[in-house]
């Protein structure tokens, strides 16, 4: 069971996933127009792990911007959890941000005056009290592997524990739905593995409904399922299975 | 078993010279893979022995006889199952190749089932990398971790560029590397 029925939201439905319908996002541009999405129909059902994948310019972006209610689509209908991002008003799709969307992007942009405690406060702190907002963002901060770092100012934390405090950030809010930009894209390989492996444990963890876009087939592979835009348009939705087997190595 | 099913698969597009065969394996491989003719030859004795391939005896005026290579249905299936199925790894760039050659408007979906192989090995991979801990096995899951990301990184790649690929013709043995196959 999702933790809605827990903390009163409505219960899950088949409708409370994601459900895109012929989405299409344009841009003007000079005397003509740019499509940065085109048609595109998906569901993502709640829990579901999707990486969307393709070039730089794709539409990659622009996809978690809509579904995430930071941008609204020129064509089509975007429903999250039951509700039409399409038809809201600003200050409805605020708080359908607020509520259920945390954000994860490739540079975290903290503020480097505040600690790292400080850092995952601030933005909520219109929609709670400091006290208890502070005691969620301790135990989040713990749960990212930082409960030694609180009191850090970014400068004094690497590239992978900064981009921990943004994703403690994201989930101060306690969302449904984690949405993350090249998460990976400014950190090394080994810090971009432990990245994705405390991706998935907080996924499966805060029971979220996670896209990820990437440019990286390699970290895409982390996903249950991976769509592929090219031009704005879905040219691939596959899932990811699990090996039948493994090639093994033999001394000889 | 990749030099067999690779010259199974090129014989998809029709028969052929087993000098031919080793040509065009050389010629579309380079200079890492080293094809040699003997092993060509023997490969192909086995494949005879073993029903895959035909021979037809062509008469030349001035040198000896040539032997024309025809499969078999059996030799077909063999063909098909190398490419289709999943295989060692160390045998995707001899599939892929193949491939281009021999299937080529299956080239694309090819490449793509392959992906789809290798992005679950490395989905496996990582989930066994979270499970172990003694010794140096997990630096151990980790090379082979590191190892399946590139070969995804290459196949995203040569999916994304199959119609370039397919268009691309055939290529030629360079002449050091004949010299090195001699």
């Amino acid at each position: 069971m999702l933790p809605d029925s827990r903390d009163g939201r409505a219960p899950a439905t088949p409708s409370s996933g994601i459900r895109l319908t012929g989405v299409g996002r344009v841009h003007p541009s000079g005397a003509g127009e740019v499509w940065a999405l085109r048609d595109v129909s998906m569901v993502i059902e709640p829990g579901e792990s999707v990486a969307v994948t393709g070039p730089s310019g794709s539409g990659k972006s622009t996809l978690l911007n809509l579904i995430g209610g930071l941008d609204r689509p020129t064509h089509g209908e975007v429903q999250v959890f039951g509700q039409p991002l399409h038809a809201m008003r600003e200050r409805a799709l605020t708080a359908y941000r607020a509520r259920h969307v945390g954000l994860v992007f490739q540079d975290p942009h903290l503020l480097p005056a505040l600690t790292a405690l400080e850092n995952v406060v601030a933005a909520r702190l219109p929609w709670g009290s400091r006290r208890g907002l502070e005691r969620d963002a301790r135990d989040l901060l713990a749960a990212v592997g930082l409960g030694a770092r609180l009191d850090h100012p970014p400068g004094r934390l690497s590239g992978g524990e900064r981009q921990r405090v943004g994703l403690a950030r994201a989930l101060l809010g306690r969302p449904r739905l984690l949405l993350a930009d090249e998460p990976t894209g400014n950190l090394d390989a080994a810090t971009t593995e432990s990245l994705l492996d405390l991706l998935d444990a907080v996924r499966a963890d805060f029971e979220l409904t996670m896209v990820v876009a990437t440019h990286d087939p390699a970290v895409a592979a982390t996903a249950g399922r991976i769509v592929r835009l090219v031009d704005g348009r879905v040219a691939g939705d596959r899932p990811v299975d699990a090996a039948p087997s493994l090639d093994l190595m033999s001394l000889e | 078993m990749a030099l067999r099913g690779a010259l199974a698969a090129l014989l998809l597009a029709g028969p052929a010279h087993g000098y031919e065969l080793q040509a065009r394996l050389a010629g579309e491989l380079g200079p890492l893979w080293i094809t040699k003719a003997s092993q060509v030859y023997l490969t192909l004795g086995r494949m005879q022995r073993d029903n895959l391939v035909t021979v037809t005896r062509v008469r030349q005026a001035t040198r000896p006889d040539r032997q024309l290579l025809l499969l078999t249905a059996r030799g077909r299936k063999v063909a098909q199952d190398w490419l289709e199925r999943p295989g060692p790894r160390d045998e995707l760039v001899v599939r892929l190749a193949a491939a281009r050659i021999a299937v080529p408007d299956r080239f694309a979906e090819l490449a793509e089932t392959i992906l789809d192989e290798r992005t679950a090995a490395l989905r496996t991979l990582r989930e066994m990398r979270g499970r172990v801990r003694d010794g140096f096995q997990r630096e151990a899951v980790e090379a082979e971790v590191a190892r399946t990301q590139a070969e995804v990184r290459w196949l995203a790649g040569i999916r994304d560029r199959a119609e370039t690929i397919v268009a691309t013709p055939a290529g030629r043995k360079a002449e050091e590397h004949v010299a090195r196959l001699a």
